[in-house]
């Protein structure tokens, strides 16, 4: 739900009507403020709503209840304060928000010490940082200058029409508003190109609906009553009829196979298109996309999804629209036989859907549980076999069995209770329809027995029959049997709208990093790197670098240093464009990087980082990667280069092994080296190296260290590590302490500097020392 | 041999080496060594074991983020020093406990909650339902969008028709 007043960080100063009065008890004038922010917690944690206001010498916390009145078909909204604080604000100082396990406080510096401005919950954390910035300069100079419009990432998380929060922030479709016949239309014209298909399809069903209805008739009442009766118009044309009801069965079973036929060839093809488009539109999104979500739940999606969409339109839609038809067409017809028999057939079904309706929904409740259960049965699972390892060497065994054993009990128990509900459900409801039927017989027994005319319009008997009796009751079955289908086909009706929706997510989500409009391309760059007032977020408020800037000389290497987490692969991120800087800009050759096609950027940066991926495939594909035209000898050279042809030569089929998942296992070393060959292989401009020698011994490393060094001889090197072993080479370093760049220069200066980076020397030296090695 | 657990050197903050005081509206640590005193400052108290051990394992952080040392139960402090972390950590560790639930609409695994709580009415919005629910138990912590946590101390205590709310999420 949204809050009353929504917080503008350009336009802080504007305040909400109700909040007037309240304002002027208060002695403050509306031309005064020059911030207001709305919070949603009193002093005491309640929900209630609060104000925070500055003027340029007061602060205020007011906290109370919006009252909504309705006069006379206008809503009044009145402000009720409950609670008031106040500070000088030019006496405050130091603020500093607090996260706390489910709620944050603001407090402040005072002459009496610290003190609790307010609380409000992580909702508003974000409005919380900007406006104590501008709090910040209002208490020190007086006044402050409102954020400009692009330095604030704010999100529209509410939907203008309805107020509902959206699921999916960046696709914006409101799960209120958005018509879900909408989302049907759209993925109805993305297969436009089947609709030719699926309405043979269709008429193939129809022609099957309509053989059925037809049949009942010819062998119930046609048969007793024309043909076995004395006074029959066919009596005795035994052969005739038995023949026509055996054509009319192979016509079905005739067109029964042609509707398989189809939809088999309808299936292969639209589930291929179907794939195909959700996968091509994944892998058009930046790299921000997936960080964000599982890759199971996309896998799921390029998969069974598309099965689900293709089901919907091929299967459910036709056989729904026959099924309807059938029943109405039947309903319609034993009105016209005998309306009094007709209410006798049709009385039990609207309770039955009532019954079917409710049963379902304990069912999807049951199912769910099940599943819920079946899951968390399969990751215990998974993790004993993953971590065997560790079960054996802590004797955990018995653990594991015992965990597993409650599991499996607790799934055998939700199996049970959804089976036993069946069980029970089930036969009620079918006791229900059987009821239904045995009241046509009684009705009809009744009527035939007391010689009732029947108001027929067809044929000239005006006496029920017992042939038009068993007719009837042919027909009565057919209404019944599509009734659970059709409860059914709702339920897995609305997967398939969750799945056309997840489609459409994907398709209009767009890639955060996007290429410009006809982009420059340069060949082959110098590679001279230039980073301008650098400032990077991955979330909003949680700010990884700032203000960094340094130049560096095409060809030079320059080395990075910095505690875990500094931001130091983040920078390499940004060089490749995965992400795009929250502040500033990176230049390569006096180019801005937003302005640069993506493919002669990444043709002329390799990056060999700590993590290596390789996929499925042998060494040789995973080595071409870099550069697929390379010939075999360029690819041997670079696994020479890297040191990785050492290993693989030891394994039984050379470069052409098969690793990645499923296949053979890899050290950390040895995919390092790989990696490494890659990053020959592609001959760039500029490298990266990202803890590339982390993953190896000294011994290793030296050997390694050569080839990168012949490697960087004229590109230009950024090497990240905090072995500072591997930055002997370096032209300069750059030391990155609390998200900036803290010290720079050649080594020998920064030693000499007594900064940050001789304490590290100092530290690895000293550590080497105690094992006996020394690095002169 | 040394003992295992000599190895990390640490003694716990008790009586006899800390006293803690409070400034206003936060706690302050002092150090006693013999007859001196030194103000440590300004600290965080915060559970190691927020929802086993509410009472033991307190751990105190500078403003820094920096370990200042446990308190290994709260029993052992005095009167006056209990109430002081009480109030400190019952303000950390507040969430508001739902007292009844009115409504939960699912759209797309996001969902939508009207609920009443120990501090008020409100709403507010799931996204990945199924994982946003951590189960201890009985207990259940509901985790919202924008990170808001809400307590459901025993399940089996709702009203029926509250129950019946999220009993989909139960397994």
């Amino acid at each position: 739900m949204r809050a009353p007043h929504v917080f503008d960080p350009q336009n802080p100063h504007i305040v909400p009507d109700l909040l007037l009065p309240a304002l002027s008890s208060y002695g403050v004038k509306k031309e005064d403020i020059l911030a207001l922010l709305y919070l949603d917690l009193d002093e005491d944690c309640r929900f209630k709503d609060c104000y925070l206001i500055a003027t340029q010498t007061r602060l205020l916390y007011v906290s109370g209840i919006t009252q909504i009145r309705k006069e006379k078909k206008r809503t009044m909204r009145l402000f009720l304060p409950c609670n008031k604080k106040e500070w000088d604000l030019s006496a405050l100082s130091a603020f500093k928000s607090e996260d706390l396990a489910s709620s944050c406080r603001l407090s402040a510096a005072c002459a009496e010490g610290r003190v609790v401005l307010c609380n409000y919950t992580l909702s508003f954390k974000e409005d919380v940082r900007i406006f104590t910035g501008y709090l910040e300069s209002i208490a020190a100079e007086g006044s402050f200058t409102p954020l400009s419009g692009d330095r604030v990432k704010k999100k529209e998380l509410y939907c203008p029409k309805c107020g509902l929060r959206y699921p999916d922030p960046e696709s914006k479709v409101c799960p209120k508003c958005q018509k879900q016949s909408k989302t049907v239309w759209r993925t109805a014209k993305l297969l436009s190109a089947y609709k030719w298909k699926i309405l043979l399809v269709g008429l193939t069903l129809v022609l099957t609906g309509l053989l059925s209805i037809v049949a009942p008739y010819f062998s119930a009442g046609f048969f007793y009553d024309q043909v076995l009766d004395v006074a029959g118009a066919f009596y005795g044309k035994i052969a005739l009829v038995i023949g026509i009801i055996v054509a009319t069965r192979l016509l079905s079973q005739l067109v029964s196979s042609l509707h398989s036929a189809l939809t088999s060839v309808i299936a292969a093809d639209m589930i291929y298109d179907l794939r195909k488009i959700i996968f091509s539109s994944i892998n058009r999104l930046s790299v921000s996309f997936f960080t964000s979500r599982k890759t199971g739940g996309l896998m799921t999606q390029v998969n069974s999804d598309s099965q689900t969409i293709y089901w919907f339109f091929c299967d459910l839609i036709p056989s729904f629209t026959v099924n309807m038809v059938q029943v109405v067409a039947a309903i319609l017809i034993m009105f016209l036989l005998s309306p009094p028999l007709c209410l006798a057939a049709v009385l039990f079904i609207p309770f039955s859907i009532v019954a079917i309706r409710a049963i379902f929904k304990k069912m999807d409740v049951l199912h769910s549980r099940r599943f819920g259960r079946s899951r968390s049965l399969s990751s215990a699972l998974s993790d004993m076999l993953g971590g065997v390892r560790v079960v054996k060497a802590f004797s955990g065994e018995q653990k594991e069995q015992k965990r597993f054993n409650k599991k499996n009990e607790e799934l055998a128990k939700a199996d049970l209770n959804t089976n036993l509900y069946g069980a029970k459900v089930f036969p009620g409801v079918e006791l229900l329809l059987r009821l239904g039927n045995s009241l046509v017989w009684a009705v009809g027994g009744v009527m035939i027995l007391l010689h009732l005319t029947n108001p027929a319009l067809v044929g000239e008997q005006s006496v029920l029959t017992y042939g038009l009796l068993a007719t009837f009751i042919s027909y009565v079955s057919m209404i019944y049997a599509p009734l659970f289908g059709f409860v059914d086909m709702i339920s897995t009706a609305a997967d398939s709208m969750k799945a056309m929706s997840r489609l459409f997510e994907i398709m209009d989500a767009k890639p955060e990093v996007v290429e410009r409009e006809e982009p420059l391309r340069i060949e082959r760059m110098k590679g001279g790197l230039r980073f301008e007032n650098l400032g990077f977020c991955y979330i909003p408020g949680q700010t990884v670098l700032e203000k960094i800037s340094f130049e560096v000389e095409a060809g030079k290497t320059v080395g990075i240093v910095g505690r875990t987490g500094a931001g130091k692969s983040t920078l390499a991120n940004l060089i490749l464009r995965l992400y795009d800087p929250t502040e500033g800009d990176i230049y390569i050759d006096g180019v801005n990087l937003k302005d640069l096609a993506f493919e002669d950027l990444r043709r002329q940066v390799a990056i060999v980082s700590q993590d290596t991926y390789l996929f499925s495939g042998t060494i040789l594909e995973n080595v071409r990667y870099a550069r697929p035209e390379a010939t075999l000898f360029e690819v041997v050279n670079a696994c020479i280069a890297s040191g990785a042809h050492e290993f693989i030569m030891k394994l039984r089929d050379g470069y052409e092994t098969r690793i990645g998942q499923g296949n053979m296992e890899l050290s950390g070393g040895e995919k390092q080296r790989l990696s490494i060959a890659r990053a020959i292989l592609k001959d760039p401009v500029l490298l990266i190296l990202d803890e590339a020698t982390a993953a190896m011994d000294t011994r290793t490393e030296q050997i390694i260290q050569r080839s990168l060094t012949a490697l960087s001889k004229g590109r230009t090197t950024l090497i990240i590590a905090h072995r500072l072993s591997t930055l002997r080479d370096a032209d300069e370093l750059i030391v990155i302490d609390k998200k900036t760049i803290a010290e720079r220069g050649t080594p020998e200066e920064l030693i000499k500097q007594k900064g940050i980076y001789y304490t590290l020397y100092k530290m690895q030296t000293e550590a080497l020392k105690t094992i006996g090695i020394s690095e002169d | 041999m040394q003992s295992v657990f000599d190895i990390a050197g640490i003694t716990p903050l008790d009586c006899k080496n800390s006293r803690i005081a409070a400034e206003g509206d936060f706690p302050v640590l002092y150090r006693l060594e013999g007859q001196k005193e030194e103000r440590v400052g300004c600290f965080e108290a915060k559970r190691a074991f927020p929802f086993e051990k509410e009472d033991e394992y307190i751990v105190l952080l500078s403003e820094e983020g920096k370990d200042l040392g446990f308190i290994r139960a709260l029993s052992e402090r005095s009167e006056q020093e209990r109430a002081i972390l009480e109030r400190e950590l019952s303000r950390r560790y507040f969430m508001p406990v739902i007292t009844g639930i009115q409504k939960v609409t699912e759209r797309f695994a996001f969902s939508y909650w009207k609920v009443k709580t120990t501090s008020g009415d409100l709403e507010f919005s799931v996204k990945d339902t199924y994982r946003s629910l951590i189960h201890l138990g009985k207990r259940i912590i509901v985790t919202d969008a924008d990170g808001n946590r809400y307590d459901i101390p025993d399940v089996t205590a709702l009203d029926r028709d509250s129950r019946k709310k999220i009993d989909i999420y139960l397994w």
